[in-house]
């Protein structure tokens, strides 16, 4: 086979970064922006500059919005003492959709993980140290994953907490809804009998 | 290949495409291996974590395997403050240190160990020194804190030489230039009690821990431990904390 063009090459390059794109799905989706669908292509390099101009992080919060503070932390009635921590903006999302929270966020960029070079500074962790020293929050959620990475990262912030006296909790950990018993893997059972609440 | 009943421990993982994971594993068998782990969608699987016991059956004829079966064979070491950043530390130790497909089983029966052992309080310190012994020793980088049956030389300056990694003294006056990788002005006792372990002595560990670092980033040509760092971070925090709360 012909070899590609070196733009097409580095096109390929480029999409081979995205997460969940192989060498195959990029040499498939490069060739088909360029080959079939190039108003497209032209579309999506648009919206990506347009992105790339506009989207900027929250000053309170970290999250990605297109103004210096994003509309979550400019909502007057949301309760700003309460402060939930999470890995990332999809994570608001999720919690958002949920409905069951009217408080403020801090979302980091991504969990403490020192193989892949995140530090608690790569992970925004100081921006969140500024808003503890404020002195208005009066409590920490800690919605970090519940992987080893998010249970760090979890304990480095109640650590950081600690000095400002705020009160911390951890999301819980258990059983989903509609979920049988016997299905539930074993590690998951064992926290939710850990975690378990006096009726 | 088809290696199955592998004992194994994960050290690290990434995302791959869509569900899958690059993975690299401690074995029993084979030292450091690399695979590709894609779980099944149909059955829920153990959770592909570190510090956590596994066996697994490995295929493939490439550097990179895929990694077909995983059992976890104990409730996984739940790792908590210091012993969680400690767990990470000796993560990256093994991951840039440990070279693919060379097995070490005494390494590997150590690491096991001391995993169980790391949420015990106490005696970290001493732990970490001496599975960083271990591992140089294992890969041949060994660190000679004091030659076996040596006197101690009354009017001797000891050194540490970071290259040869061992100890060197220079008689009755030291030598007046500074020579890079030489780490000067060591006590002999705490040579010595470094040497076998003996941390019962009054800053042994320290000194085993300066030369040990010393050894390590010579051995990694200065690219620095992220592990580390971050335990530092965590432990100054606990530090703050104590100052601000006194009478704890």
């Amino acid at each position: 086979m012909a070899e590609l063009s070196p733009s097409i090459e580095h096109l390929i390059h480029c999409l081979r970064g995205l997460p969940g794109v192989g060498p195959k799905s990029a040499q498939r989706m490069a060739l088909d922006l360029l080959e079939r669908t190039p108003e497209r292509a032209a579309r999506l390099a648009e919206a990506l500059q347009t992105a790339l101009n506009k989207v900027q992080r929250c000053t309170q919060c970290q999250n990605l919005c297109e103004s210096a503070v994003c509309e979550l932390c400019a909502d007057p009635c949301r309760d700003a003492s309460q402060l939930c921590v999470v890995e990332s903006p999809l994570d608001v999302m999720a919690i958002e959709q949920s409905g069951a929270f009217k408080g403020g966020y801090f979302v980091l960029k991504g969990r403490l993980s020192p193989l892949d070079g995140l530090g608690p500074d790569e992970i925004g962790l100081p921006r969140l140290a500024q808003r503890l020293d404020q002195g208005n929050v009066g409590e920490l959620i800690l919605a970090t994953s519940s992987t080893v990475e998010g249970e760090a990262t979890a304990e480095f912030i109640v650590q950081m907490a600690k000095p400002h006296g705020i009160a911390v909790s951890r999301l819980a950990r258990g059983i989903p809804l509609g979920g049988e018993l016997g299905l539930v893997d074993r590690h998951t059972l064992s926290h939710a009998l850990n975690g378990r609440k006096a009726f | 290949m088809i290696a199955g009943n592998i004992s194994a421990f994960v050290l690290h993982r990434k995302p791959y495409r869509e569900t899958g994971h690059w993975v690299s594993l401690f074995t029993y068998e084979f030292g450091r291996v690399a695979a590709i782990y894609r779980p099944s969608r149909k059955k829920s699987g153990p959770l592909l974590s570190p510090f956590q016991a596994f066996v697994i059956e490995l295929h493939g004829e490439g550097e990179l395997k895929t990694l077909r079966q995983l059992d976890d064979v104990q409730s996984p070491i739940l790792l908590s403050g210091t012993a969680q950043y400690a767990g990470f530390y000796l993560n990256e130790l093994l991951y840039r240190l440990l070279p693919l497909y060379e097995p070490h089983e005494h390494l590997f029966q150590a690491y096991a160990d001391l995993l169980s052992r790391l949420q015990v309080p106490g005696a970290l310190e001493a732990r970490l020194r001496e599975f960083e012994g271990l591992l140089l020793s294992e890969l041949g980088l060994g660190l000679e804190l004091w030659p076996e049956g040596a006197e101690t030389h009354t009017f001797a300056s000891y050194a540490f030489d970071v290259q040869e990694g061992r100890v060197i003294f220079f008689g009755e006056h030291p030598q007046p230039s500074r020579a890079p990788g030489v780490i000067e002005g060591l006590d002999p006792a705490l040579l010595k009690a470094a040497a076998r372990h003996d941390w019962s002595v009054a800053g042994a560990l320290a000194v085993a821990k300066v030369l040990h670092r010393a050894r390590i980033d010579y051995v990694l040509e200065g690219k620095p431990l992220k592990s580390r760092n971050l335990l530092k971070q965590y432990l100054e925090l606990g530090r703050v904390e104590k100052k601000s709360t006194p009478g704890r």
